[in-house]
């Protein structure tokens, strides 16, 4: 039959050299391979689950009064958004479970990107010839960021709308041109009649569209450029060494597909997320404590905490606002940071020639140093942006614990940054003494080089 | 001594516009730097900063220097011409197949496997089932995530336990494409290009219409973008709506008076106009009078104690909803900002750099709280050209 | 401790334990079985604190504080007892288990703010507008950044007690007199906070509604058990 099928399709597209060629390629067999296509298969997951829930949900801020079957908030005024997703949670059979799903998909879809850029930085994934998967690849998780703040906003619940203001403060923050940005994209003070129609077709149409685009060519030039390996016997830059993509990879990457929709299935059915019913609906003149982000924003929120209040004056007028430091200034000269950080390298490493394959953590103690700070230096941001809920949780008083993370800021990525490289050094000279005693089994054909 | 492949490479596989920068400092740092241990990561960091101007500077003074000691290295080849002479562009190359299972081993996998897959399969199908009859009996959440997890898992798993046990294990080394294309071929893409170039007449002109109309559609595509903005943010954010006369309005609509707080108590206030706005949102406290000290100007803005201030965090907007009356602060919840209701709600703590605008009251003669005028500063965040 | 009159009425009950009960009046304390905490109070506190304990104001010399606010049982006894400021002792006129029992009077039934009439959700519109900001919208209580202390978690406070606060703001709380807050919407105010402290969840596990963080952890060992997974999935894998 499939020869049958297989036969129709090449009459008219001339398939047969390209599927040999397809099934033929040869992906790397090491687990840690697999995170970027942990990311791609979360995406899909939302990109399905999404398409249900936007059959029901309403992205309008039109005030209604609602009277369903969730009777703690019979009466109240809210949004259309809102009520269309107390609908969604409440009355639509598996409703609940579809939102709860999307959402815990969107949080698996950030720290599978996170856990896939951090495989890529530490082992050199990002050097030549593959730079440009690594400007996508950053620009993908911005993207996804930016998705995953608009998709939990437009629900309008009083968390989210919290989350809202603040977004609207800190895009205002930005100098000169920040009110424009504000009543322009963000069509005013929130709340605006317009905010969540507008973030409802980024979130839907815009951003994912993007996205999409985007992980089309991202995936396109890893097929181009063929994976990497890590260092062994016959992996080198000339040769990769792993399994086909028929039989066996497509299998393993379909069988990755199920058990993270499962996972995703588990978390939407057990863990309750979310639970917009409790928060009520946004009320500008309400507020409460213990509002964070989502996880992948708790680290600018950290920010924003923690940084004392300077602004820039000049006589009677401020020019620049306090929270752009932490929120706009700080995030974008890390993610500079992260973008050149290839070509930085660059000036540094003596050749520029193709790496196919990949260096071990502990063969780039500056590398790894570098990494492990910035890592540790978002998980401080990160603790420090639930201040108030580590304070309730332990029984602290959060004037304490900010003070301490303000410490911790600094100290915890210098010590992280000195640890790590200790112990890559440690553990390079480890493995010398014991090259010399027992040299690896090396082909002719490989290109390491030794140096006597 | 051991090599490192990205370190130690040999200086003839470096790019002819790299070799100079490598050379002028990229072998020596490299060789030293990686057996020094920074004093920290912020040291690390510091000194790449440093090195990273050095480098600049170096290359600037030494370029001349640099050819003339190593002329090795500036006279080596471009990569191109070694990936001319050795690169395998044909991908139509046999791979290799390594580590093929015996028949033996097959047959041996297949028999302990076929039972595990059944299993699995079996668990999926369950779940599926289950699901199904579920949903369809209107069951909660947690049942039905259960479910559907199990089933989604349990054919994750027969594809695993497929790919593990039913297929036969291979290990393929296959020839990598190098991406750099040889010679001759970027120099037929060329050929192609320039001569499709050499077709086109008057080139120029092209180029100067090109440049003009990108930037008709640059300000046409600014022009759509400007039609997003309804209201001119000068109007919305510098206007106050707080005029003088106007009466303290709580949410439901009863106007406040000298009598209806005592001591230690805060309100929700709202000019008569715009009840429930956002923007103009105030927190009206009672404070004992002999404890204010409010700065020289506002000594009348607060009748027998009374108080009222913006109610919008000066920081990032949040509505600062709490009120300790021990210690007469406001309590900002999104960044812990705290506010000195005594003092002028000047920031004492947290994050804020302004202090909440204060509205001035007076009580008319029907003994109603009502305001003097606007808010001392706009309220709410920060912006370019706030004046404070 | 024993009191003289406790004392004396144990030591005569026990030596007329097979006598008549007419000796037992002798005993105020030991009469009846159990004290009528009501009835001393009438008798002892009214005078000064009103009948149904709602206070006297200082016109003459005879004064005393609503009581309305004094739900704690172990401090009123120690107020009995103690006799603070102008108030007398009672340890020399009451026995302990009289002195427990009007103790208990007053905690239950003096101390009782009328709770009816009340809407849930308009109690939750209210609460959002007041007490969202220190104690959240899931009643688990908010930090505070005075003092070292923190709103409380509200899941396990009585009505009583949550209409008193609200009223008489204990602590670094603020206080809602009448003129902020009606009686009808402080029993609303109640029926929310009660229905909060167990509220629907059909999502799953709630996690003590601690909220994104509590998410985000939950992600990470989400990420964990996906490794797991991936290192199941390319078992033998060398890379």
């Amino acid at each position: 039959m499939i020869k049958a099928v297989g036969g129709w399709l090449d009459t008219r597209l001339g398939l047969a050299k390209f599927a040999r060629k397809a099934m033929d390629h040869v992906f790397p067999d090491h687990w840690s391979f697999l995170f970027g296509e942990i990311a791609l298969y979360a995406f899909v997951i939302l990109v399905i689950t999404g398409a249900y829930l936007a059959m029901f949900f309403n992205g309008s801020s039109a005030q209604i009064v609602y009277h369903g079957s969730y009777h703690a908030l019979d009466g109240v005024k809210m949004t259309a958004a809102y009520r269309s997703a107390l609908l969604l949670s409440f009355d639509v059979p598996a409703g609940l479970l579809v939102r709860q799903m999307h959402h815990w998909a969107a949080l698996i879809f950030l720290v599978a990107i996170l856990a896939h850029a951090a495989r890529i930085f530490f082992t050199g994934a990002y050097r030549r010839p593959r730079e440009i998967n690594w400007l996508i690849g950053l620009t993908l998780l911005v993207l996804a960021i930016v998705n995953g703040y608009l998709g939990y906003s437009i629900i309008g619940d009083l968390l989210s709308g919290v989350g809202l203001r603040i977004g609207y403060a800190i895009a205002l923050s930005v100098p000169v041109i920040g009110p424009w940005l504000t009543y322009t994209v963000l069509g005013g003070n929130i709340p605006s009649a317009s905010t969540i129609p507008r973030f409802y077709s980024f979130h839907i149409f815009l951003v994912p569209a993007l996205i999409a685009a985007l992980l089309a060519l991202h995936l396109a030039i890893i097929w181009r450029q063929t994976h990497t390996n890590f260092p062994g016997p016959r992996r080198t830059d000339r040769t990769i060494v792993g399994s086909r993509l028929y039989p066996t990879y497509a299998a393993k990457s379909v069988a990755l597909f199920f058990l993270v929709a499962a996972v995703v299935a588990m978390l939407g059915g057990l863990v309750q997320i979310d639970p917009i019913w409790t928060y009520g609906p946004f009320n500008p003149i309400a507020v409460i404590p213990g509002a964070q982000p989502d996880w992948y924003l708790g680290w600018i929120e950290g920010a924003m905490r923690l940084f004392p209040g300077i602004n820039l004056h000049f006589g009677r007028w401020l020019i620049v606002p306090e929270v752009f430091f932490p929120a706009v200034l700080m995030p974008a000269l890390l993610f500079l940071l992260l973008y050149a950080y290839p070509f930085l390298e660059r000036l540094f490493l003596p050749a520029d020639k193709a790496h196919n394959v990949l260096v071990l953590p502990y063969e780039q103690p500056f590398n790894s140093a570098f990494g492990s700070a910035v890592l540790m230096f978002l998980l401080v941001l990160l603790v420090a942006g639930a201040d108030d809920v580590v304070a309730v949780a332990t029984g602290a008083s959060v004037v304490t614990i900010r003070f301490l993370l303000r410490i911790l800021v600094f100290a915890a990525p210098a010590a992280t940054a000195a640890l790590v490289y200790a112990i890559c050094v440690a553990m390079r000279r480890r493995r010398a003494v014991s090259q010399v005693l027992e040299p690896l089994e090396i082909t002719p054909s490989q290109t390491v080089e030794r140096q006597p | 001594m051991e090599g490192e492949q990205w370190s130690q490479q040999k200086p003839e596989e470096a790019d002819d516009a790299l070799a100079e920068s490598a050379s002028a400092g990229g072998t020596e740092q490299a060789a030293d730097g990686d057996e020094e241990k920074p004093a920290g990561g912020v040291l690390a960091i510091a000194l790449m900063v440093s090195m990273l101007g050095l480098q600049f500077l170096k290359r600037l003074v030494t370029k001349p220097a640099m050819e003339k000691r190593r002329p090795a290295i500036a006279a080596q080849p471009c990569p191109c011409e070694e990936a001319k002479q050795t690169a395998p562009t044909t991908p139509e190359l046999e791979s290799e197949t390594l580590e093929i299972d015996t028949d033996a081993e097959v047959a041996r996998r297949r028999k302990w496997g076929t039972p595990l897959v059944l299993l699995a399969f079996a668990v999926g199908m369950a779940g599926g089932v289950g699901f199904m009859f579920l949903y369809w009996t209107g069951s909660g959440n947690r049942l039905l995530g259960g479910t559907l997890a199990l089933c989604l898992g349990g054919f994750g798993a027969v594809l695993v336990l497929y790919a593990q046990w039913m297929m036969r294990r291979e290990l393929v080394v296959a020839p990598r494409e190098q991406m750099p294309s040889s010679g001759d071929e970027r120099e037929g893409a060329l050929q192609v290009y320039s001569s499709g170039v050499r077709d086109v007449q008057r080139r120029s002109l092209l180029k100067w219409m090109g440049a003009g109309a990108g930037a008709i559609f640059a300000a046409i595509t600014f022009s759509l973008l400007r039609s997003l903005a309804r209201v001119h943010p000068a109007e919305a954010l510098f206007t106050t709506v707080w005029k003088r006369g106007e009466r303290l309005m709580t949410t439901g609509g009863k106007a406040l008076t000298v009598d209806s707080l005592h001591v230690g108590s805060s309100m929700i206030v709202f000019p008569e106009t715009s009840i429930g706005s956002e923007q103009t949102q105030t927190v009206l406290i009672r404070v004992d009078p002999r404890l204010l000290q409010l700065p020289k100007d506002r000594s009348n803005w607060a009748p027998m104690g009374y108080v009222a201030y913006s109610r919008v965090c000066t920081h990032a907007g949040c509505a600062v909803g709490m009120f300790e009356a021990h210690s007469n602060l406001l309590l900002c919840p999104c960044h812990q900002s705290t506010f000195d209701v005594l003092r002028g709600a000047v920031p004492t703590g947290g994050p804020a750099a302004r202090p909440l605008p204060q509205l001035p009251l007076y009580v008319d003669k029907n003994g109603n709280l009502c305001a003097q005028g606007g808010f001392s500063s706009p309220p709410g965040p920060g912006f370019t050209g706030m004046p404070s | 401790m024993p009191r003289n009159s406790t004392s004396v009425c144990f030591v005569f009950r026990v030596l007329l334990v097979t006598a008549f009960a007419a000796p037992l009046a002798y005993c105020p304390g030991a009469a009846a079985a159990v004290p009528n905490g009501k009835a001393i109070f009438a008798e002892h506190c009214a005078v000064c604190h009103g009948e149904s304990g709602q206070g006297r104001s200082a016109v003459s010399s005879i004064a005393g504080p609503s009581l309305q606010a004094e739900h704690n049982e172990g401090q009123v006894l120690a107020a009995v007892e103690i006799g603070p400021s102008h108030m007398p002792s009672f340890a020399y006129v009451l026995s302990v288990p009289e002195m427990r029992s009007v103790a208990t009077y007053v905690s239950q039934h003096i101390a009782v703010i009328p709770l009816t009439g009340g809407n849930l959700s308009d109690g939750g519109r209210l609460f959002r507008m007041y007490c969202a900001a220190c104690h959240r919208t899931s009643v688990r209580g908010g930090a505070l950044a005075f003092e070292d202390i923190n709103a409380p978690a509200l899941t396990d406070k009585s009505a009583a007690i949550i209409a008193g606060a609200i009223r008489w703001g204990p602590g670094p709380m603020p206080s809602f007199p009448p003129t902020i807050l009606s009686d009808q919407q402080l029993a609303s105010i109640v029926d929310y906070v009660k229905f909060s402290q167990h509220p629907p969840a059909p999502g799953g596990i709630t996690m003590h509604f601690y909220g994104p963080s509590a998410e985000g952890f939950i992600g990470f060992m989400a990420l964990l058990l996906l490794i797991a997974l991936s290192m199941w999935i390319e078992k033998g894998g060398k890379g």
